[in-house]
């Protein structure tokens, strides 16, 4: 994986790499934060570093609302804490978040309107306060999706985006592409492009709600004041 | 001007003979009052007596505050560090008021403390300082300074100089009671300022709003309060008006920060006429919350990490696109939910014991049940026939053809129709 170093590269590239219009494959692929680990096994095995990057764009296109395609993230967002929630197409429930086992207190819900949606997007992603920002973006072209995947690499955020499926063709700086459809009740994740990806599809079957709704009671509750319990 | 050759008091037509490029400015009483009251509140931080002289000049009562501040000298770094930049000054410290005055302007700095024979300070105090009339007459006999003055017999010195100027001897060295009418802070405020000529570009507003800042800050400080919400208004030079609320996320008093904010919703304006004045107003505020030792390790930290951000995004979307999801112990599932601030810390009910989806439709929308295929138990909602809103319901997770998963339910007054409630997602 490692390519050859910066300096051993042409001269007339080097101009280019410093204003990071081009990178070099290893630095592309290098995750000096390391990794989330996704929950399953199968998955762990086939993303590249073994888990979602803690930084930088995720792009998933979903076939439809309601396939599982956020509880995919479940054990992501469980482990980063606080998550902010942008522009999301229905109201996130409170009682089903609890239910996942996150504390309340730790998520921000952002409603703008739809032309400041990306201006949002960039100055969460820029502060740094929220280890993964969900966003929901349905009108941003690759120069728009470069600044974003920008901010996040350089702040250490997971940005998943996610996209209508009719955008999956677009060209996009993301350091991964997903799209996710429902099989046979089994969630199929194809990761069809990414940094140091081999396209390849595999088959979950994720946590739906009423798994975790009766491991939440005794496990998570009401987030934060149960760590208490869990340490005691 | 000094350079020029002209003195302190020369008339307008003398010093334009000696500078023809000389341009007389009018005083502007409107700013002299604001500049006066931004000192009085700055003081007034400091002390609870505190007195205005003239334009320009106060006296505080500091002998109270030295317990709380820690001594003469935290609180002197205190009053002085709160001065506002570029603000000539010259103090003293004395133990009468007119005594202090007296000294900061003749021999700025010095602090007389309130020893026995502390008069002996003051002994070759310039009389003209005190009372220039009768220093004249003094002048004449050959007493110039104070301690001269005081050794004169005083049935003599009252009929020469006047009664006002024996009661001023007595009220410096402390012989007569010497009372003040203390000042209170107005309870509202509003800042202004008025343009001639009129402003017609964003960069020149910026520093007009910064000393509106500077002022509200002083007031702020005087009230021991926190903006929460601020008002700009600026009249149009045809006539018109712009005005808009900034919310900057987290309380504050800090001129740099609340411009910055501020800025954020200035820069996005385009002025369709020039400015011709500008108007600041405070409309909610709140008092400065003592800091908390939280139970929770890290919510402190999480606060100040994420304050920036949420005052940012306020300012720009408006307070109300900001919020996170808050669980409400109700079983009506429409109101399990609300919209809480996001630096509400209060605690949620324990989630109910059912599977509940992640999103929730705004409202119920009504979908045919033919395409659906039952997941898990049916669960009875049926609650509410004490509070006008009663709801009996059956609730069911759903699998639609897509492989999707919903949340649907009945009414039992209407049994053949289903509605849509949330999505698992």
């Amino acid at each position: 994986m490692t390519g050859p170093r910066p300096e051993a590269l042409p001269e007339a590239l080097q101009p280019l790499l410093q204003q990071g219009q081009v990178w070099t494959a290893a630095r592309a692929q290098a995750m000096p934060r390391g990794v989330w680990n996704s929950g399953f096994a199968a998955l762990d095995a086939a993303l590249p570093g073994g888990g979602w990057p803690r930084q930088g764009l995720v792009e998933c296109f979903a076939a439809a609302t309601g396939i599982g395609e956020i509880s995919l993230f479940q054990p992501v967002l469980r482990a980063a804490g606080r998550c902010c929630w942008l522009a999301p197409p229905l109201i996130p429930y409170a009682p089903a978040l609890q239910q996942w086992g996150l504390d309340l207190r730790q998520q921000l819900w952002v409603q703008p309107k739809a032309e400041e949606c990306l201006w949002a997007a960039e100055t969460v992603a820029q502060s740094g306060a929220y280890p993964v920002l969900l966003a929901w973006l349905e009108q941003a072209n690759p120069a728009q999706l470069r600044r974003l995947s920008l901010a996040a690499e350089e702040q250490g955020v997971l940005l998943l985006a996610f996209r209508p499926a009719r955008t999956a063709q677009q060209a996009s700086p993301a350091r991964l592409r997903l799209a996710l459809q429902q099989q046979q009740g089994a969630l199929q994740v194809n990761l069809f492009k990414g940094r140091g990806l081999r396209p390849q599809q595999v088959c979950l079957q994720p946590e739906r709600a009423d798994v975790v709704a009766l491991s939440a009671r005794t496990r998570a509750g009401s987030g934060l004041s149960d760590r208490g319990q869990a340490a005691a | 001007m000094l350079a020029a050759g002209i003195p302190l008091g020369q008339t307008l037509t003398a010093a334009r003979a000696l500078l023809p490029s000389l341009q007389a400015l009018e005083p502007d009483p409107e700013a002299l009052e604001a500049a006066q009251l931004r000192l009085l509140c700055l003081a007034y931080a400091s002390s609870a007596q505190v007195s205005a002289v003239e334009p320009g000049t106060v006296v505080l009562e500091i002998g109270r505050s030295l317990r709380l501040f820690g001594g003469l000298k935290p609180l002197l770094r205190r009053i002085l560090e709160q001065w506002p930049r570029g603000w000539r000054r010259q103090w003293a410290v004395a133990p009468t008021p007119l005594a202090a005055e007296m000294l900061a302007r003749w021999r700025p700095r010095s602090v007389v403390a309130p020893d026995p024979d502390w008069e002996q300070a003051l002994q070759a105090l310039p009389l003209e300082l005190l009372d220039a009339r009768a220093a004249q007459t003094l002048q004449a006999s050959g007493v110039q300074h104070l301690q001269q003055a005081v050794a004169l017999p005083r049935a003599g010195l009252k009929r020469r100089c006047g009664v006002a100027f024996v009661n001023a001897l007595d009220r410096l060295l402390g012989q007569a009671p010497d009372p003040r009418v203390w000042f209170c802070p107005p309870a509202e405020w509003l800042g202004q300022r008025h343009f001639e000529p009129e402003i017609a570009t964003l960069a020149e507003l910026a520093p007009m709003r910064q000393g509106l800042l500077a002022e509200l800050q002083a007031w702020l400080l005087a009230q021991d309060l926190l903006a929460r919400a601020l008002r700009w208004e600026a009249d149009l030079a045809g006539g018109g008006e712009l005005a808009w609320e900034t919310w900057p996320g987290m309380p504050s008093r800090d001129p740099v920060w609340l411009e910055q904010v501020s800025a954020l919703q200035w820069e996005r304006q385009k002025l369709p006429a020039a400015v011709r004045s500008l108007r600041l107003r405070v409309v909610e505020v709140c008092a400065p919350e003592a800091p908390q030792q939280s139970l929770l390790p890290g919510a402190a930290d999480a606060v100040a990490e994420c304050s920036p951000l949420w005052a940012r995004l306020a300012a720009r979307l408006g307070p109300q696109a900001l919020g996170r999801p808050q669980a409400v112990d109700e079983h009506r599932p429409e109101r399990a939910w609300t919209q809480a601030e996001p630096l509400d810390h209060g605690q949620a009910p324990p989630p109910p014991p059912y599977p509940r989806p992640l999103w929730l439709l705004p409202q119920p929308r009504p979908v045919a049940a033919t395409e659906l295929a039952w997941v898990g138990p049916a669960e009875r909602v049926e609650t509410g026939w004490w509070d006008g809103a009663p709801m009996r319901r059956d609730y069911h997770q759903a699998r639609r053809q897509d492989g999707s998963q919903i949340w649907v339910y009945r009414e039992h007054a209407q049994p053949e129709q289903w509605f849509l409630h949330g999505v698992f997602a």
